[in-house]
């Protein structure tokens, strides 16, 4: 090392090869403040919708109501990916925005006794709001749109029923304004921190791809099909699956793994830097026997052909034909052993969020 | 021959270096007591985890309730602070031994070789006479003066500082160190954004030349430091080794600890030197110290040196690749050599066909949960955990605890850990070989 220490004094001040720095930058303002501002912009639209459906209650403007719901629900789905990134992590983005199965009973009961303020909504735990509580509000897969409708017409808790939804759209406009205010004073650290300690953006990175990963296997795939950790059982939930009553699970699965990839790449407006790109040049091989990196984006890819075989509706899916849904579930845990196991691995990144003596 | 051994250990030296060892060590326990209390991790790691990692046989030693850790911490601290200006040492010393092996002792996950090597020193420390010279027990008159200590009490800390470098060098001399360069390649790799020296982790060779360079520095610079001429090119040596992996790892307080330890390996007039620079007195009596049980000390510690001896290669009583069973990995002075993440979880059954995947982190710190991981013993040790708590709080008949586990190591590609046909609840916690650790394929 005396050696190393010799030539080193006469090395170039500062390398980083394969440009972390340049990959930050791009993540921080191609991709994520993007990903964030059009969310923003997504529920300023659904807020105006609410603020148009509520004093003039009809039918159109409750489809028009639901159009942007599902179009803030479509954009939070290129948010979501950051979850364990300080800003997302101290907003506590999930539980406010995404946390599903929902608790229907619970939000009819805090209806029924008129506790809808917004400040109920946001002392509320995560199966009480964000956008799977809208999502029941809005759609029934028993109920007709007429029937939706008079949720907030005739029924006598009707004004509690879009007070609560109210503060539902509310509290998710907050948690979303104050992610991008945290953006705003972390970028710098966010693309100054290159190492792979705790505090390091790729350790944040890892553990946030990763986490998405777990939870797409777990919540989007496995509750709804059965799944108690990694074994079938009878017990189907068909009713657990996102954005059931609005039928949009598939819709929504294949938005999580193309934005993963999307990401991956460093893709947004422009194609940029991506963590995969990085992977790529440590000639890392996967279990597959490629490349790490690509074997990556090959298995999301058979995550994707395994989620279309499910057809449209995955609910129906998982009651009428489940070896599909196994199929997808088996793939989405192969996804998982790379994204949590191979890639620290190969980064020398931990799975683990605390700093700690080494030796 | 026995002879010649028995001038060696028993013929007296100077105190210098005995004291002058105690005033560094008990500093620098001081500061890593007190870092560690200012970091806050007494509450991270023995107040938050609901579940502890007890070491096999030591099962009973669980942590103090409420703020009693910090009461703990409290004392070494104050016992350090004793060491250090020789208050009252023989208690201090003791003490502190007691209370830094006891916290050692509470949890698997928190096991570091430097944390054992703190523990055996302070263990010796206990009987060495290091307050009879520059020291406020002589000052006070607690203890009398001496000038002249038998060889054996500067010899034995050397001896254990040079074991930890031997093994630690010994412990490299492994295909993936010194054939791939693994963990190396991994490590340097992702920290090429350095500064001054980030451009070499560039260069594949790199990673080989620190691999083997660290593997030669650990085998020989015990030889070096006990060697007159060698002596200041090998301390500096050492100095620029752990400041240098310092700067690269996260290491903690490791690489201070070394820096400080191999103190001792200086000539009596070195540390006659330092030690005035505290004005401490140069040694004018010419009392030769006898420690009381002199040659039962010693037979205890030619005992305990033959268990250094040994347990280092007790993983060869074991099958299987040890950097993936890690049987018999600690407690070796391996350091540094893996880069190993696992995907470890369990789900659980009951005879009546309940299932229940558990959530790790319900019941383990992050921390706990990237140690268990990894580990057999302690992936093996939170399934009974798990069998006890789910028939205890959860209704489970008979639970069964079944892990799905995939872990990587050294570069290679991730694979089945665990095999997940297993109940593990029904596997005993001992220390025979653990048959369903799946075997490590290249």
């Amino acid at each position: 090392m005396c050696f190393a220490f010799a030539i080193a004094c006469k090395g170039p001040e500062n390398t980083d090869e394969f440009g972390k720095k340049e990959m930050f930058i791009n993540y921080a303002d191609n991709i994520i403040l993007p990903a964030y501002t059009s969310y923003g912009t997504a529920l300023n639209n659904l807020q105006t919708a609410f603020t148009t459906f509520s004093t003039n209650t009809d039918a159109t403007n409750l489809s028009a109501l639901q159009t942007a719901f599902l179009n803030a629900y479509a954009a939070w789905h290129t948010c979501e990916i950051y979850e364990k990134t300080p800003p997302a992590e101290n907003a506590m983005a999930i539980d406010n925005n995404n946390y599903f199965p929902t608790r229907k009973d619970s939000i009819e009961a805090y209806i029924g006794r008129n506790s809808t303020s917004l400040s109920f909504v946001q002392s509320r735990i995560k199966s009480d709001k964000g956008l799977p509580a809208m999502e029941y509000l809005l759609f029934s897969r028993t109920l007709t749109p007429t029937q939706i409708l008079e949720r907030f017409t005739i029924h006598p808790n009707a004004a509690a029923y879009t007070a609560y939804l109210g503060s539902l759209i509310s509290n998710c406009i907050n948690v979303q304004a104050s992610i991008v205010t945290e953006w705003a004073t972390y970028r710098d650290t966010y693309i100054n921190s290159l190492g792979t300690d705790a505090a390091g953006s790729i350790s944040y990175m890892v553990n946030s791809f990763a986490q998405r990963v777990d939870d797409f296997k777990r919540h989007q795939i496995g509750i709804p099909a059965g799944y108690q950790g990694n074994v079938a059982t009878i017990n189907i939930n068909p009713q657990a699956a996102q954005a059931y009553n609005a039928n949009k699970s598939i819709e929504y699965m294949l938005l999580t793994l193309n934005n993963l990839k999307d990401v991956l790449n460093g893709k947004g407006a422009v194609d940029g830097k991506g963590l995969n790109d990085y992977i790529r040049t440590l000639n890392v091989t996967s279990t597959f026997g490629g490349n790490l990196a690509d074997d990556i984006l090959a298995q999301i890819d058979v995550c994707i052909d395994k989620v279309n075989a499910c057809g449209v509706d995955y609910a129906n899916t998982i009651t009428t034909d489940k070896p599909k849904a196994d199929a997808l579930f088996l793939e989405a845990k192969k996804l998982l052993v790379l994204m949590k196991v191979d890639v620290p691995s190969a980064l020398g990144v931990s799975i683990t969020y605390t700093d700690s003596d080494g030796d | 021959m026995i002879a010649n051994v028995k001038n060696f250990l028993y013929r007296p030296v100077s105190i210098a270096p005995l004291a002058s060892f105690r005033i560094l060590f008990g500093a620098m326990l001081l500061f890593s007591s007190v870092r560690f209390v200012a970091k806050g991790w007494v509450d991270l790691l023995y107040i938050q985890p609901q579940f502890f990692f007890a070491y096999e046989g030591f099962e009973f030693i669980k942590p103090l309730l409420g703020n009693g850790m910090y009461f703990v911490f409290g004392g070494m601290i104050l016992a350090a602070i004793c060491i250090l200006f020789g208050l009252f040492y023989r208690v201090a010393s003791i003490a502190f031994f007691f209370l830094f092996t006891y916290v050692e002792l509470l949890d698997k996950t928190n096991y570091l070789n430097h944390y054992y090597f703190v523990s055996i020193i302070s263990l010796m420390m206990c009987i060495l006479p290091a307050n009879k010279h520059a020291s406020l027990d002589v000052k006070l008159g607690i203890t009398s003066t001496s000038a002249y200590i038998p060889n054996w009490c500067i010899f034995i800390l050397q001896l254990q500082i040079a074991c930890v470098y031997f093994f630690a060098g010994i412990a490299k001399i492994n295909p993936d160190w010194l054939l791939h360069a693994q963990p190396l390649t991994i490590w340097l790799k992702s920290r090429d954004h350095y500064p001054i020296i980030g451009f070499l982790f560039n260069y594949s060779i790199v990673p080989y030349l620190f691999s083997w360079f660290g593997m030669l520095f650990d085998i020989s610079i015990a030889f070096f430091l006990w060697n007159n001429k060698t002596r200041p090119f090998a301390y500096i040596a050492v100095v620029v080794f752990h400041v240098i992996t310092s700067y690269l790892f996260q290491i903690g307080v490791f690489p201070f600890v070394m820096i400080v330890a191999t103190w001792i390996f200086f000539s009596a007039n070195f540390h006659q030197k330092f030690l005035s620079i505290f004005s401490i007195a140069q040694i004018q009596n010419k009392i030769i110290y006898t420690p009381k049980f002199n040659s039962f000390f010693v037979a205890l510690l030619c005992f305990h040196f033959l268990i250094q001896l040994l347990l280092p290669f007790r993983y060869a009583l074991y099958p299987n690749k040890l950097f993936w069973t890690e049987q018999g990995y600690r407690f070796s002075w391996r350091v540094m050599l893996m880069e190993k993440n696992a995907l470890t979880t369990f789900v659980v059954k009951d005879a009546n066909g309940k299932i229940e995947e558990v959530c790790n982190r319900n019941y383990l710190t992050p921390q706990q949960e990237k140690q268990m991981s990894t580990q057999p013993d302690m992936i093996l040790q939170f399934a009974h955990f798990l069998a006890n708590e789910y028939e205890t709080k959860k209704g489970f008949k008979n639970a069964e605890v079944y892990a799905d586990s995939y872990a990587a190591l050294n570069g290679h590609p991730s694979q089945a850990f665990i095999d997940n046909t297993i109940d593990l609840a029904k596997q005993p916690i001992n220390f025979a070989p653990k048959k369903w650790i799946l075997p490590f394929k290249k």
